[in-house]
């Protein structure tokens, strides 16, 4: 379980270390990773807050924009109108979410529509979809990132 | 000394593999440790490493390196379990405070060590340090954001840029 170390060279951690020196110009290490490595990043983070990177700078602009998924952010489930009433809680109702939305999780009432949490999908997924399209284009295509 | 074997693979004593990182350094490693590394695995897997002739690491240093292989050595005997369905509370626990404990550092290694996980293919490490990084992104202003992430100062234009962008785009700012 031991992990042995064996000098064979001169020791390079001077070289990485210059590339952190606080506060003074220059690119900041963090931009300087390749897109890939800040996306798994991104993807720690609610999509909303995501895009709000696009505003640090002009590489940060694009890169929320190469995200695999928009994730939503669940709002609190609603209590199910359903539930109160028991003997109708059973009739199937018309589905209003049923595109786009998940059906309702195993143990909330059958075939109740107001049990999945409601969201207000279409306002916030348009703002995004705006502010993708014009991130994408007040940028150049992909460019690697290693300079 | 040695953990106890779980059952597969490896042939009594731990097999052992040399690491060189990109300034020669040479560290001498269990396979199962390395073997977190999917890059890794695969030449371990087909004998390299072994011997004399070690595995030649030219994007990492070794000061990396050396973080990295601590949280592998660290992370090993959980892995070869299948994840840690029968690991005790109390080991979790301690995995826990490990890796909350082995990610306080300074942002430049945080970077460096998120890029090594990258290249190496260390799922767990890179989604440790991705996570820590998200973190002291969640909840800020951009210009908090910028100063956290040590950004440089923003030149006149690029202030006026982001002005313009967040009055474009302030929604997604409150």
């Amino acid at each position: 379980m031991s992990m042995q170390q064996r000098s064979g060279g001169e020791v390079g951690a001077a070289k990485r270390v210059t590339a952190s020196d606080d506060g003074a110009g220059g690119e900041d290490c963090l931009s300087a990773l390749p897109d890939d490595v800040l996306i798994y990043i991104l993807r720690h983070l609610d999509t909303d807050e995501a895009a709000r990177t696009s505003v640090l700078s002009r590489r940060w602009r694009r890169v929320w924009t190469l995200l695999p998924s928009f994730s939503r952010t669940p709002s609190p489930p609603v209590k199910c109108l359903c539930s109160i009433s028991t003997s109708r809680s059973r009739m199937p109702l018309p589905n209003p979410w049923r595109r786009g939305f998940p059906p309702p999780r195993a143990g909330s009432p059958v075939n109740c529509p107001f049990t999945t949490s409601i969201r207000p999908p279409t306002v916030r997924r348009r703002r995004l979809r705006e502010a993708l399209l014009s991130c994408l284009a007040s940028t150049r295509p992909p460019r690697s990132a290693s300079t | 000394m040695a953990a106890p074997e779980s059952g597969d693979g490896n042939n009594g004593a731990a097999r052992m593999v040399t690491l060189i990182s990109s300034d020669n350094t040479r560290f001498e490693v269990e396979a199962a440790a390395a073997s977190l590394s999917q890059t890794l695995q695969l030449t371990i897997l087909d004998g390299g490493g072994g011997g004399g002739d070690g595995i030649p690491l030219p994007n990492v240093d070794s000061a990396t390196l050396s973080k990295v292989l601590e949280y592998c050595i660290k992370h090993a005997p959980a892995a070869a379990n299948g994840g840690a369905p029968n690991a005790t509370a109390v080991d979790r626990a301690e995995l826990e405070r490990f890796d909350n404990e082995f990610v306080n550092i300074d942002q430049s290694v945080l970077y460096s060590l998120i890029m090594a996980a990258h290249n190496l293919e260390i799922e767990g490490l890179q989604s440790l340090v991705a996570k820590k990084v998200a973190d002291m992104i969640k909840g800020k202003s951009p210009m908090e954001i910028r100063r956290t992430l040590g950004f440089p100062d923003p030149t006149p234009e690029e202030q006026a840029e982001m002005n313009a962008h967040m009055l474009e785009y302030g929604w997604a700012y409150e």
